[in-house]
């Protein structure tokens, strides 16, 4: 990071952290100050919060089990042929 | 000790969201007190002292009486406790225009040192004319300005862009660091001086 202040690139490595309210204090004055001017980097951490939102409010529900063996083969075959993704 | 807290519309913190108790009938707001400890940021309210205003332009801006401990941090005091006072009512849309505008006005002026001292002399007479964010933009957009101002003069058009789409906040910063692109670090810190001083005065803070 910057000494002197957060970059759009850098914004979007930390958003989540920030959102977790896991921020360092110097970090999250620094973070805070660049949201404050950059409508693109809040429109991003808008995203993600929505997208957060829709997944937590999402029902808990298993996959089918045909589609859940067929997930899982194609992963280990994946992994079998070119080792780890 | 007094203070001044930049809000969205309604009296909303831009990033807590928390919609501040606002003051009625000539009483202040109720008092606003912070879960924890003042020195630490998460746990603070959070306020501007005048040299901190450029960095935290929202749609409101009020005057705010702050309690118990307070800490200095880079652009902002935090607080154990604040509450609103009264709102500056000259800060407004006009005026977050007009200090747009004057951001531009700057970073034109320093942009147009950096060509002199590129040895582009018609070319920063050229740009010191253009009166308006408007005349900036199409003036930066006309001139191919030698390597060593490139950037700078890059970066004036861009303030005259953000300034014409309301952004001051935005105009500010791209000023403050077109300084730094000229001047280096004391630039910016002179800039940065400088618009709070024209905050200052503008709004008789």
């Amino acid at each position: 990071m910057s000494v002197d202040e957060v970059v759009c690139r850098e914004f979007a490595e930390l958003a989540t952290e920030y959102l977790d309210g896991a921020m360092p204090d110097e970090t999250l004055e620094l973070v805070e100050e660049h949201l404050a001017m950059c409508d693109w980097c809040r429109d991003y951490l808008g995203q993600i919060e929505t997208s957060a939102r829709v997944v937590a409010d999402a029902p808990q529900t298993a996959p089918p089990a045909p589609a859940l063996e067929a997930l899982v083969g194609a992963f280990r075959a994946h992994t079998t042929e070119d080792g780890p993704p | 000790m007094i203070a001044y807290k930049f809000l969205c519309a309604g009296g909303v913190g831009p990033f807590s969201r928390y919609a501040w108790p606002l003051p009625r009938d000539g009483a202040p707001g109720a008092w606003v007190i912070s879960s924890g400890d003042a020195a630490r940021c998460r746990a603070a309210v959070h306020a501007c002292r005048v040299g901190d205003l450029p960095w935290w332009l929202q749609d409101e801006l009020w005057e705010a009486e702050l309690g118990g401990e307070v800490t200095a941090g880079r652009h902002k005091v935090m607080a154990a406790r604040a509450r609103l006072l009264r709102r500056v009512g000259g800060w407004d849309a006009e005026c977050a225009q007009r200090f747009a505008d004057a951001c531009v006005a700057r970073a034109r002026d320093h942009a147009a040192t950096a060509l002199d001292r590129a040895d582009a002399t018609d070319l920063a007479v050229a740009l010191r004319h253009a009166a308006t964010p408007r005349r900036v933009r199409e003036t930066v957009r006309d001139t191919v300005a030698p390597e060593p101002a490139r950037v700078a003069v890059s970066m004036a058009g861009d303030a005259a862009i953000r300034a014409l789409a309301g952004a001051a906040v935005v105009a500010a910063y791209i000023a403050a660091h077109t300084a730094a692109r000229v001047d280096g670090p004391d630039g910016l810190a002179a800039e940065r001086a400088w618009q709070s001083a024209w905050l200052r005065a503008e709004l008789a803070l």
